[in-house]
């Protein structure tokens, strides 16, 4: 087996991550994966920083702190570089709240095969299409799971 | 100069892993020194690297935007992360945008590193010790295996050449 580091521990770092609040954390991770995103929009589109700067009527500098993952975006600039680069950078879509979406895998090929059957007396009853499935939540799904 | 680089699990995340390095008869690394040395005066700046490091081990992977331009000789990845004001350096080694080696570093007063003799000794250490660790790489004792995050063989370097930190 291949040699690896030795794993390193310590109060100083059991300190160094407590540092800091969630909230920090949480709008520190925001602009360091809209700057990812924007990145990788560029690269899709084969957009350089001064092609975009020009784009966007901006310095380059501008662009650089943008990408630099540390800029507060305003949903004005979100707004213009969505339209410059054909990214989708805001969820703006109106959803019921509470409305998720399930993915089922269901594996058709089994070595063993079994029948499942529902005690005697009862059925099983399914979403009736494919995309009742997909959009019914895990808990409705479990109900019309339920025997009948 | 002898050194190991030591992985630190608890900044590790699914896209990149975090190491740093021990000197001899040091049990802290140097970016432990980093914390310390920076933790009574610079707390919020030091919560800001936190985060940074945590959402590129988790979400982003290594950018090289997130990071200052590197510093010293070229082929050498030594970068400098910087807090949001700008006002701590931490030196880095990068390896395939998957790993990251934390060195020392300090507050930047000055507007070049030449002119800051602890940044450029900060610098230098982790320049000594990305020459070794590329020199490792290239004679295949140090790999990255593809598709992996995790470097593997020799990471005890036991050389007794004298350190010549500039």
């Amino acid at each position: 087996m291949e040699q690896t580091a030795r794993s390193h521990h310590s109060q100083v770092l059991d300190d160094f991550l407590s540092l800091g609040t969630e909230e920090e954390f949480a709008r520190t991770k925001s602009r360091m994966m809209l700057a990812a995103k924007i990145q990788d929009a560029m690269a899709a589109k084969n957009i350089g920083k001064k092609e975009l700067a020009e784009r966007m009527g901006q310095q380059p500098s501008v662009i650089t702190k943008w990408l630099s993952g540390k800029h507060n975006f305003t949903t004005d600039t979100l707004t213009d570089i969505q339209r410059v680069l054909g990214v989708r950078l805001l969820a703006l879509e109106e959803k019921p709240v509470g409305q998720n979406v399930y993915h089922i895998t269901i594996n058709l090929i089994s070595p063993q095969p079994q029948q499942i059957l529902p005690p005697e007396g009862r059925t099983y009853s399914l979403p009736s299409t494919k995309t009742d499935m997909i959009r019914t939540p895990k808990k409705n799904l479990e109900r019309q799971l339920a025997y009948a | 100069m002898k050194f190991e680089i030591k992985k630190l699990d608890a900044l590790c995340g699914r896209k990149v892993s975090v190491y740093s390095v021990t000197l001899e008869n040091d049990n802290h690394t140097l970016f432990e020194r980093f914390i310390l040395e920076n933790a009574p005066t610079f707390p919020g700046e030091l919560a800001d690297l936190r985060y940074q490091i945590k959402v590129m081990a988790e979400n982003t992977g290594i950018r090289d935007r997130f990071f200052e331009k590197p510093e010293g000789k070229l082929g050498q990845d030594i970068w400098a992360l910087y807090d949001e004001k700008g006002k701590l350096r931490l030196y880095c080694m990068q390896i395939g945008h998957v790993v990251i080696i934390l060195g020392g570093g300090g507050p930047k007063a000055t507007r070049t590193l030449q002119e800051d003799p602890k940044l450029k000794l900060e610098n230098n250490l982790l320049r000594m010790v990305s020459d070794a660790i590329t020199q490792r790489m290239i004679e295949k004792e140090i790999r990255l295996p593809l598709d992996s995050n995790e470097l593997t063989g020799n990471l005890i370097f036991d050389d007794d050449d004298p350190m010549e930190v500039e």
